[in-house]
């Protein structure tokens, strides 16, 4: 698989992905949203790219940019038992994000009160809609509201449903300021694949909870 | 379907040794595990009668046997055991493998865990030495065959394929249109990796698969022409056909319980003078494997005895309240269970290759496919063609506009998915189709005519209009929201020819004249026309070698319903039409004109196809004078045609001597019926007839 970022000319932006021999063909080759991160970490990017287009990778995965082997392992051992060849592999250390914010994933729902008025800046929230309804996007100062395809994308067992709504989280938590990912409280943690979803985002420098 | 079994392997073959078969099927029963499992044994039309059921049904196999017309295709083969298939993971494997102890219960857990994959397994050949005899004598010894087995050369897909049921079912099974073998396994694969698997070849020490030796067959195959033009002609299907979804005219061994490949959605409120017409051309499609869903919205007329009078079960009425045009549309989505979903109104008619040519252009990545269309108008049958373009971002900043709702064929679940919006009355269709491409789904062109819309006065378009203008205005804002004006300039300079495809008959609308309503044409048979269909039974019935070639259908006319039962039939016949003011001439036709232009034509074809022959002979012979003594002629052709009981014998001889017709005149038993002469003359081939050519003798 292929995976470039591209600016769409009718507005939004994204992955683009192009199948190649041994990858199935994705629902959709394109993870678009309405905003761009201003700021896109390489390692940050892989995960979101795999969170989203993963289900469909087999053999050779081109991302966009150099990412850690950290990260590169982490996909691998989520991708079992298919074999994945990934690249490029940045062999040379580089600095990760530093946020502070729980970033509360918002999907489907009303964006809580408590997030919208916050008393600190301990919280904030990306609430991600759907983009055949909705089209923009609208910052706070804790806060993005954007239209996206995430939705469609958003297939599979309960966890996996969440992947892309986590990809697109992960795209904008630097942005955001945000070093752990919160998701709704009905998410079950006890899927076999929450731990290493964990794992997965933690090379990345976020963690993962679930709201109380 | 409901089913407590995990996984079915399929073998498929023909005229091929028992015991091999036998140790196959013990291996792979012994291979489940914990799995529940069924071996298929699915005998393609051998006739050397090796293998009995009683010997499979002993070994623990369920044997299937399918009567053929002696030609052997593995893909049918398989295809034929895969019907009768009970279990989620359905695995295709060959009847000279033996497998190892834990390997279909490690590829059917691993497809259980996770459906999204396609597993292959590579083959290991064991020496000549472990033929199925010494097999079969010695037992499975699962380390010797490790040990002395290797990889086979041609590292490939054959050998083993496991899906989840639900692949198999969405890309149809292996390709039907495949002879003898070679090239199936591959091409199946493929087909699963468009349709969104990922390939996996198993490497795992606990699953093997051992091939025991044989004298290789393919040599021997490869030998005969036909062999070799099937194995370039699988070839061409692999490397040229680009869909996934094959079958599509005719799926002859389909899994049990397969949801059809198409459902036509119709929403109808009021509309029972036209939805009979609209429902015909839908039965009419070369594609037949489709339902037709109808949600009635509150209809006070006679829709409903409309809809019942078809007596067809792939027909399925729904009634609701009226609740708007969204709402039945969304209703009709729910209620499909087809793949497809094919819109098509309730006044408007389909063009009969429709649902075949969108389904041609379905690809890897791509969810629908729409058409050009044509307007014809209710009173006069006057046609305007709508050319489409492509339909992308670009196209819509240009226009805001969407391929006619009329033309799409799209995946039933994005339908299900996005959903007509309910708090629209009018342009919903353009609203939903704006909606696709901003979900990134994506869309072919698959230059056709596909659809006739009928202009008359009731139409929502004209009643309604302003409220679509306004629907199509705010949706056209809603999607271009974030468009930048240099942006939108961009994809403006970005236009052009490009998004224009050519559409098939678009200099040339006459050729659609005959599918038409009724009251608006008249439409007959170019020419005499051999048919297999049904209603032709009444007809001159056309017989050669003992064989049934069709009925041979006059020149009459023939109404919408008669012409649908014939593209029913994967048929395109060549009908002259016209409008009934127009000029042509509404001729019926009588048998004893039939048969003359029959011959002739089939004479014309003999001489056209035999670019050298001077004339061709057509003799008639009694059925007491079966030997006509003219065995020095070149024969070409014998037919025979009955007619009301009435059975006579006409053959065709080639002459390439222009005048060597007198020589079968004189010869003795037979009947000159007439002589065709081409050359210089084969632009308006001359008829000569009987009873003048008797004359001349005398």
């Amino acid at each position: 698989m292929i995976i470039k970022w591209s600016n769409e000319l009718h507005g939004p932006a994204g992955f683009t992905v192009t199948p190649e021999d041994y990858d199935g063909t994705p629902r959709l080759f394109q993870l678009l949203m309405d905003a761009a991160p201003k700021v896109r970490h390489w390692d940050r990017q892989a995960v979101a790219a795999f969170l989203t287009f993963g289900k469909s990778f087999g053999g050779p995965v081109t991302m966009p940019h150099k990412f850690s082997p950290a990260v590169s392992n982490a996909i691998k051992a989520m991708a079992l038992p298919v074999q994945l060849d990934l690249q490029p592999i940045e062999y040379y250390p580089k600095a990760l994000p530093i946020g502070e914010r729980r970033l509360h994933v918002i999907v489907d729902e009303q964006v809580p009160e408590s997030l919208l008025g916050p008393q600190n800046q301990r919280d904030g929230f990306i609430e991600v809609l759907r983009s055949d309804l909705n089209n923009g996007a609208l910052r706070r100062i804790n806060g993005l509201t954007l239209g996206s395809n995430a939705w469609v994308h958003s297939t599979g067992s309960a966890l996996e449903s969440w992947y892309p709504y986590i990809a697109v989280a992960c795209l904008f938590a630097e942005d955001l300021d945000a070093s752990t990912i919160v998701l709704p409280s009905e998410v079950e943690t006890d899927s076999p694949l929450w731990l290493p979803l964990c794992n997965l985002l933690a090379t990345a420098r976020l963690g993962l909870e679930v709201a109380e | 379907m409901s089913s407590n079994i995990d996984i079915s392997v399929v073998i498929g073959f023909r005229n091929w040794g028992q015991r091999r078969l036998e140790l196959a099927v013990k291996s792979i029963l012994q291979s489940f595990g914990p799995l529940k499992g069924e071996v298929i044994v699915s005998d393609y039309g051998s006739d050397d009668g090796q293998v009995t059921e009683t010997a499979m049904t002993s070994a623990g196999a369920r044997y299937i046997y399918t009567k053929t017309d002696g030609s052997w295709s593995r893909s049918r083969a398989l295809n034929a055991g895969f019907a009768h298939a009970r279990g989620k993971i359905l695995v295709s494997t060959d009847a000279d493998m033996v497998f190892s102890p834990k390997s279909f219960q490690i590829i059917g857990q691993t497809l259980l865990d996770d459906p999204s994959l396609c597993l292959l397994l590579q083959c290991r050949d064991l020496p000549q030495d472990w033929s199925d005899l010494e097999v079969a004598e010695a037992g499975f010894h699962w380390q010797i065959f490790e040990a002395v087995s290797r990889l086979r050369p041609r590292w490939g897909m054959g050998g083993m394929m496991a899906v989840h049921r639900d692949v198999y079912t969405r890309i149809r099974g292996l390709d039907e249109r495949m002879h003898t073998y070679g090239g199936e396994d591959i091409d199946f694969a493929t087909r699963a990796k468009r349709a969104g698997q990922r390939l996996l070849w198993v490497e795992d020490p606990d699953v093997r698969m051992y091939h025991m030796w044989h004298q290789p067959t393919r040599a021997q195959v490869e030998v005969t022409k036909e062999a070799r033009e099937a194995i370039e002609f699988n070839k061409g299907i692999v490397y040229n056909d680009p869909t996934f979804v094959r079958n599509t005219k005719k799926w002859t061994y389909p899994l049990q319980g397969a949801a059809p490949l198409v459902s036509v959605a119709i929403a109808t409120h009021n509309r029972a003078e036209y939805l009979s017409e609209s429902i015909t051309s839908v039965l009419g499609q070369t594609m037949q494997d489709f339902e037709i869903v109808i949600v009635d919205d509150g209809s006070t007329d006679n829709t409903k005895t409309v809809v019942e009078s078809f007596n067809d079960s792939r027909i399925r009425y729904f009634y609701q309240d009226q609740a708007g045009v969204s709402a039945a549309r969304n209703r009709a989505a729910d209620e499909s269970r087809g793949v497809y979903t094919a819109v098509h109104d309730d006044d408007d008619l389909m063009t009969p290759w429709r649902l075949q040519s969108q389904l041609d252009v379905i690809s890897a990545g791509i969810h629908g496919s729409f058409g050009a269309f044509v307007n014809f108008d209710e009173g006069t049958g006057a046609l305007e063609l709508y050319r489409a373009k492509v339909f992308t971002p670009g196209t819509i900043n240009e226009t805001g506009g969407a391929p006619g709702h009329g033309t799409w064929l799209i995946e039933t679940s994005i339908l299900k998915k996005l959903r007509y919006d309910e708090s629209l009355s009018s342009g919903v269709d353009n609203n939903l189709a704006l909606r696709m491409i901003r979900s990134g789904f994506s869309f072919a062109h698959c230059g056709e005519i596909v659809m006739m819309r009928r202009l008359h006065t009731g139409q929502i378009t004209v009643t309604d209009e302003h409220t679509q203008k306004l629907a199509a205005r705010q949706t056209r804002q809603l999607f271009s929201f974030g468009t930048t004006t240099a942006d939108a300039k961009k994809m403006m300079e970005e236009r052009g020819a490009k998004d224009w495809p050519a559409t098939r008959n678009e200099e040339n609308l006459e050729m659609l004249l005959p599918y038409l309503p009724d009251h608006l044409v008249n439409r007959r048979f170019a020419a005499p026309q051999l048919m297999k269909s049904d209603m032709t039974d009444d007809f001159i019935r056309v017989e050669q070698d003992g064989e049934y070639l069709g009925s041979l259908m006059p020149s009459q006319t023939l109404s919408a319903a008669d012409l649908a039962k014939l593209t029913s039939q994967g048929e395109l016949v060549d009908i002259v039409a016209s409008l009934r003011d127009g000029s042509e001439a509404n001729e019926p036709g009588n048998f004893g004109g039939t048969v003359q232009k029959f011959l002739e034509s089939r004479a014309s074809q003999i001489m056209a196809t035999r670019g050298s022959a001077e004339s061709v002979v057509v003799v008639r012979l009694n059925q007491a004078t079966k030997d006509p003594g003219i065995d020095s002629f070149s024969l070409v052709e014998s037919l025979q045609l009955t007619e009301k009981n009435a059975t006579c014998d006409y053959s065709f001889y080639l002459s390439q001597d222009g005048g060597a017709w007198l020589h079968l005149l004189t010869t003795p038993d037979t009947d000159v019926h007439s002589v065709y002469f081409a050359g210089d003359m084969a632009s308006a081939v001359r008829t000569a007839s009987a009873r003048t050519l008797e004359g001349k003798n005398k």
